[in-house]
């Protein structure tokens, strides 16, 4: 019976807080395990030849007589690489985990509009984690096609033996997971638009909301995209469709004729939904980022309205730019021209964006806590991952630099690295209110600097090859003559990666012991104005709910007598001199 | 700007942040009492969620899923390999049958808001019946099909649509047929809460919505060119 009890109050929950930390732990049990994937991959592309002993004995089939890891075991590393990064570590830490945990707490809602629904996504979701790393262990192992699994050869059964089992996995694993993050969106919606509190209008809302807002929507319209085109994937490779397969391919000695299928259906679909991907990745971080500026500058987010309408401006033309990823593969250049203008677009609300950041914290009392740290972080990783975009964007400049180690730089800036120092910086933020302590900032301070330094040392340097021709999805370099004089730079970065990844270990231990030897904190440390400051910390089961007085953002009002003012607080008359 | 702020506040409270008074009806009243405290200010006013909201946000999705679809039927029509399949009679007698279905339904919802709940369970019960010769009409054409020799193979494209267009949208009506059983179990049993009666309001609305959706694939199956 006390089991029975336990399992409901942690295991399945229906309380927004519990399941908004089990999205974190998955979160971070998957980034751990990708992290790992991504180690193995460098060391096999840094010393390709050496002999792997333990390696060897614990995964026999990924190795060749000579002992050396086979090429299509580095392929199938990557795809899991980047699959979990970004579906199970991007898509559901800044959004799933701290919009579930904050959400409610920041409208002042006592619950999730639907808390069962809550709790049928993450099961989902943990379920489609288990089919994904499942892939490893069929006859086969993991898929090769990369994240973005391209027919043909994802769609024929018989191409590589990880295009097997694996790869029907992988199609299984990423529906169950479109289906989960579609409807953790519908809650995400209903809750935002009927359970604000009395006085929460909209232009009241944090920053914090607007992103988890502006992405739910991105959601609700791509994924069930994924997930039609996952399925018909399946078919084909399971019914005997062919609505990615074009005629005239050798299959297993045999010509296919008369399918007349097209791989280019698959790219368009994908990356309709694969673009608007990484503004899911995006958005909340940067809502997490205006918000942690505003706090820490002791100063109003800079042109709230136009943070908000950059948001939803982002949001919109996500689906307007997927064709920059296809510039080689055969559309008509007027197509490519339109794309890349429509692309260069929305270089002006990311601008916005990021001029307003500089506006929040100009004049302001800058406080470097870490958290302020990891968002100040953020906004130089964006904008230098922004600067290869605006590279990549133009179609005749793509045809160069596509599937080149400069894409890989790229994306890692822009998309992997700054939304994870946005994770870095909720996590340091919103600490205190789970846990009742504050992490250690010594320690946050020593992470910070060296995966800022890290980050840069990987990525940066990743451009350069790509601009010499270094090609990605590439286990191996010393074949080529002209790659050759890369290596040294490549064991740079490898080395970079090493020291970068074991410092992550500091963050863990930071996380760990301050769990329980965290510094005691009052409520509100960072006195910061949002109602989730409001409800005690940890959190009771129960939420406060009190009405809203003013928008979210108060801080060093002209003429006030103190530094800030929290939402439920009422104007005092005595506290403005109604200047 | 801290007058900005005074003028927003005076504003703000009494309309109560909320946006969706339109919705009002279709909130249970289960709860009791939502409104009455509107006028006190100290405590929050508290929100039920809107079924009829999630219905809205379940179709969005549905729509997508669907039109990514249809956007590559419509690219694969244009192909070489299409063979335009001839119809099978089956599909029309389905058709019909859910259309009416979507009648009768309205039938039983009026009957609801009337409170003629005998009736109501009798249009409901006719309704999901309906409902039910669909699913059979819709193996028969299967098998119509499957007599003439027209399998889902990959040199067929467009049978492979066929199969895969009504197997689908099938799978999303078996939903819609869910919530028909649950509201004629409340029927049967008489219990109708407000609850229940904004049941029967997305039930009606997924299932012309399913309707609506089975029309189009039909047209675009076997009428549109
Ligand atoms: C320590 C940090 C990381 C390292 C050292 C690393 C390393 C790598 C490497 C070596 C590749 C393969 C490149 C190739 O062979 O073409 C790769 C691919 C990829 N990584 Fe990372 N990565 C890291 C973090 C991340 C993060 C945080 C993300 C989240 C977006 C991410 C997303 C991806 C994706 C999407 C791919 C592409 C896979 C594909 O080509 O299908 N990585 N990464
Ligand atoms: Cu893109």
């Amino acid at each position: 019976m006390r089991r029975i009890i336990c399992l409901r109050k942690y295991l399945f929950s229906q309380d927004h807080k519990i399941i908004g930390l089990q999205y974190y732990l998955l979160a971070l049990l998957a980034v751990f395990v990708s992290i790992t994937f991504s180690v193995i991959m460098r060391l096999r592309l840094t010393w390709p030849s050496d002999v792997w002993f333990i390696m060897s004995k614990l995964l026999p089939t990924a190795f060749n007589e000579t002992g050396q890891m086979t090429p299509e075991f580095y392929l199938s590393l990557m795809t899991m690489h980047g699959t979990i990064m970004v579906f199970f570590v991007l898509t559901l830490a800044p959004q799933a985990a701290f919009g579930n945990y904050f959400l409610p707490l920041q409208i002042g809602a006592k619950e999730m509009a639907y808390p069962k629904l809550g709790l049928i996504s993450f099961w989902l979701t943990f379920l489609s984690f288990c089919v994904l790393l499942s892939a490893f262990f069929v006859t086969g192992g993991a898929p090769l096609t990369g994240w973005t699994a391209y027919p043909p050869l994802s769609s024929i059964v018989s191409s590589q033996p990880g295009q097997a089992r694996g790869m029907d996995l992988w199609l299984v694993s990423l529906s169950i997971f479109s289906l989960a993050t579609i409807l953790n969106s519908i809650n995400f919606l209903i809750t935002v638009i009927t359970k604000r509190t009395t006085g929460m209008s909209l232009m009241r809302l944090p920053l914090t909301c607007w992103g988890w807002l502006a992405t739910a929507m991105v959601s609700l319209l791509a994924f069930p995209v994924l997930l039609a085109a996952g399925l018909l994937l399946l078919f084909d490779r399971t019914l005997g469709t062919a609505f990615f397969l074009p005629s005239g391919l050798l299959i297993d000695g045999k010509v296919i004729s008369l399918t007349d299928g097209l791989p280019l259906l698959w790219q368009h679909l994908f990356w309709f939904f694969g673009h608007p991907e990484v503004y899911i990745a995006i958005l909340p971080a940067m809502g997490f980022v205006s918000h942690f500026l505003a706090t820490f500058s002791r100063k109003p987010v800079f042109g709230y309205r136009s943070m908000v309408f950059a948001t939803l401006a982002i949001a919109l033309l996500g689906f307007l730019v997927w064709g920059h990823h296809m510039f080689i593969a055969g559309i008509s250049p007027y197509l490519s021209m339109t794309f890349s203008l429509l692309t260069l677009t929305i270089a002006v609300p990311s601008a916005i964006k990021t001029l307003n950041w500089f506006g929040t914290i100009w004049g302001g009392k800058i406080q470097l806590t870490t958290p302020m740290l990891y968002s100040l972080g953020f906004i130089s990783l964006f904008i230098t991952g922004g600067l290869g975009g605006i590279f990549l964007g133009q179609s005749s400049l793509d045809i160069y630099l596509h599937d080149t180690y400069f894409v890989v730089g790229h994306f890692h800036l822009i998309m992997g690295s700054s939304a994870i120092f946005a994770i870095f910086a909720a996590t340091a933020f919103w600490f205190p209110q789970i846990v009742g302590r504050q992490m250690n900032e010594d320690l946050g301070k020593v992470h910070f600097f060296i995966t800022f330094l890290g980050v840069y040392a990987i990525f940066l340097p990743m451009h350069f090859l790509g601009i010499a021709g270094n090609p990605r999805r590439y286990a191996e370099i010393s074949e080529f003559l002209y790659l050759n004089e890369l290596q040294p730079l490549h064991k740079f970065i490898t080395i970079a990666m090493l020291v970068t990844v074991n410092v992550q270990l500091l963050f863990l231990i930071n996380l760990i012991t301050s769990i329980f030897a965290g510094k005691k904190v009052k409520e509100n440390p960072w006195k910061a104005t949002t109602l989730e400051w409001t409800s005690s910390s940890p959190p009771s089961k129960d939420n406060a709910t009190t009405i809203v007085y003013r928008g979210a953002y108060d801080f060093s009002l002209p003429g006030a007598n103190k530094d800030y003012f929290m939402q439920t607080e009422d104007l005092p008359n005595n506290s403005l001199d109604n200047s | 700007m801290t007058s900005v702020d005074i003028k927003e506040k005076s504003n703000d409270v009494t309309t109560g942040g909320g946006g969706n008074n339109n919705l009002d009806n279709f909130r249970g009243g289960g709860g009791g009492g939502d409104d009455s405290n509107d006028k006190n200010k100290t405590q929050p006013k508290e929100k039920k969620s809107s079924p009829m909201l999630f219905l809205l946000f379940a179709i969005i999705p549905i729509i997508m899923f669907f039109g990514a679809i249809i956007f590559v039927y419509i690219v694969r029509e244009m192909g070489k390999a299409w063979k335009p399949i001839s119809m099978p009679s089956a599909v029309v007698s389905s058709t019909l049958v859910l259309i009416i279905s979507s009648f009768t339904l309205e039938i039983a919802r009026s009957a609801l808001k009337n409170k003629l709940l005998e009736k109501f369970k009798r249009w409901v019960m006719i309704s999901t019946v309906l409902g039910i010769a669909f699913f059979t009409s819709q193996l028969v054409a299967w098998k119509q099909l499957m007599a003439k020799g027209v399998y889902m193979e990959a040199t067929n494209p467009h049978a492979t649509f066929f199969y895969i267009l009504t197997g689908v949208h099938a799978l999303h009506l078996l939903g819609g047929l869910l919530g028909l059983s649950y509201i004629l179990l409340g029927a049967i049993y008489y219990r109708f809460t407000a609850e229940k009666r904004a049941a029967v309001d997305v039930a009606t609305g997924y299932w012309h919505f399913m309707d609506v959706l089975w029309i189009v694939l039909f047209v675009l199956l076997f009428v549109w060119k």
